[in-house]
């Protein structure tokens, strides 16, 4: 079988290698770099592996057999590819909006910061709303226990406004020709919420107006993010349609914000 | 040892060597290293299932010796996990682990209290294993979901019962969401940061190591004080999770440790303070 791909990867010989030709081998870096560590003869390389223009079909063909099913972990392995360090970053910048977060993410959104960030925010709101309702019964001198419907809320509302709400956006806009990102709307939007924590940590305060103060400025903030970066996004669609989405973005993140702060806040 | 009794010689009532036999070199388990030949032959089936062809056993052969959990030189615990096994096989839906086969016919005409009570030990070795991880790490990779489960149903049931009436069936609802769900997540989690761990074995850690807030979770019904319970749910917490991290900090996560290790605390952590506010 002239499958060249393979019989370079399996090629161990440093004496006799069979196919100089390296532009099929490129496209398996690994591969090349065994039979190049173990050749002491000079061969000519291409610039870079992965870099050679060569189309080998046996190649692409072999890649396609050998690709992740979508319902194994590994498939999935890719969008969780983020260090800790990483991770940080872009919670910080999604609280501090300097830069552009996209550049922040460097291309590679990733979905352990939207899943577990929500998360956080759900069971942030449910102990902190308990607390803050074991602090009125105090004050009123009343026996408390706890009420396990806000957790059931906080898990719907937040959930829903993570995921769901950019898959719509991402359909919207994908349906007005903007060429959108699924895994960066859901970034945006998973990232956007870590303001949330912070706020609801300290709008434990039993004083109402510093509590409107900090959610409305928790609101605005992770607005502006939002906004911000998916402006360029939107700008490709037609002028009416972009303000359409648009505001229909700060109309569903006005939303959230008094519901949170409504349900949660208001004792 | 015989090894050349026939088949059929296995099942006839007047084989002499039965017991012995059904050990016999001939059924060497290439994977096995250092488990008495007598005790865990660890075929896949056991030699006394009858062929087709062949007269059943009678239940009545019953002065066989019992050679389950008393021959041999393995560790109580091994010989209860191989024996759990064999609960697991005979029926029971739960998977069990990858322990030595055993073979059902010593099992079978033991009272069912010795049944029970095998694995009642096997769930407490792990349990101690839990509380003072000191002795052999191994005895958790030796999964089963039996004592999750107890550990989710006490905590559920404890929790919902000091739940406001008409929230009860939604406590319990909700601790038996986070405890499963919650572990399997964690679990996936890991594996898709890169990490190296099996998804049984973990599940099974995380649901072990939930045993001190159980404990607490208890000592909080009769207690109502919340100066006794935050420094008792503080500890709970920081036992479970430190027990948890010293047996999944082995599987491969490199800078994302925190990643890996970040979950596990807030699962922890929400059903310490469910038990605090209860």
């Amino acid at each position: 079988m002239a499958n060249k791909g393979a019989y370079s990867a399996i090629e161990i010989d440093d004496d006799e290698l069979q196919f100089q030709s390296f532009e099929t081998s490129s496209s398996s870096p690994s591969a090349s770099g065994n039979i190049s560590s173990s050749n002491s003869t000079p061969q000519p390389r291409p610039a870079g592996f992965g870099t050679a223009g060569t189309f080998d079909p046996h190649r692409t063909i072999q890649d396609q057999t050998v690709a992740k099913p979508i319902w194994s972990i590994d498939y999935y392995a890719k969008f969780f590819d983020v260090d800790t360090t990483q991770v940080m970053e872009r919670c910080m910048a999604s609280i501090i909006p300097k830069d552009n977060f996209l550049n922040v993410m460097g291309g590679s959104p990733d979905l352990y910061g939207p899943f577990w960030i929500s998360t956080t925010v759900v069971f942030v709101l449910f102990v902190m709303s308990s607390i803050i309702d074991s602090i009125h019964a105090y004050m009123e001198s009343v026996p408390y226990s706890y009420d396990i419907g806000h957790l059931t809320f906080a898990f719907a509302t937040i959930y829903t406004y993570a995921f769901m709400i950019p898959a719509m956006i991402w359909g919207a806009t994908k349906y007005f020709g903007c060429q959108p990102d699924l895994l960066e709307m859901l970034a945006l939007y998973g990232y956007g919420l870590t303001v949330w924590v912070p706020v609801a940590f300290l709008s434990v305060a039993p004083w109402n107006l510093l509590r409107w103060i900090l959610i409305l400025a928790g609101g605005a903030s992770s607005g502006v993010f939002l906004v911000r970066n998916m402006y360029p996004v939107l700008q490709r669609a037609e002028a009416q349609t972009s303000k359409a989405i648009l505001i229909l973005v700060v109309g569903l993140h006005v939303i959230l914000t008094l519901i949170l702060k409504y349900k949660f806040f208001s004792l | 040892m015989n090894n050349s009794v026939e088949r059929d010689d296995f099942l006839s009532p007047a084989a002499p060597s039965y017991a012995e036999a059904t050990y016999s070199d001939t059924y060497d388990n290439p994977f096995e290293t250092n488990i008495p030949q007598r005790m865990n032959s660890p075929s896949i089936e056991p030699d006394d299932v009858p062929l087709p062809g062949q007269k059943p056993l009678s239940p009545t052969r019953s002065p066989l010796p019992k050679v389950s959990g008393n021959i041999g030189s393995s560790s109580n615990a091994a010989s209860s996990g191989s024996a759990s096994n064999n609960l697991g096989g005979g029926g029971a839906g739960l998977g069990v682990g990858q322990a030595m086969m055993g073979s059902a016919i010593d099992t079978l005409d033991e009272p069912v209290s010795e049944t029970l009570l095998r694995d009642l030990r096997n769930v407490g070795a792990k349990l101690q294993q839990v509380l003072y991880p000191k002795g052999r790490k191994d005895i958790l990779k030796d999964w089963d979901l039996w004592g999750p489960l107890l550990m989710c149903l006490t905590l559920s049931i404890v929790l919902s019962v000091k739940a406001q009436a008409d929230q009860k069936i939604t406590v319990f609802t909700w601790i038996f969401i986070i405890v499963w769900m919650g572990s399997a997540v964690v679990t996936v989690n890991a594996k898709l940061l890169g990490g190296r761990v099996s998804f049984f074995q973990s599940v099974c850690v995380i649901g072990y190591c939930l045993f001190p807030l159980v404990l607490v979770s208890i000592v909080s019904i009769v207690v109502p004080s919340i100066y006794i319970r935050l420094p008792l749910c503080g500890v709970a917490f920081a036992w479970a999770s430190w027990a948890s991290l010293g047996f999944l900090s082995d599987s491969n996560l490199a800078n994302r440790r925190a990643l890996g290790v970040y979950p596990l605390f807030l699962f922890y952590f929400i059903i310490a303070w469910m038990i605090l506010i209860s």
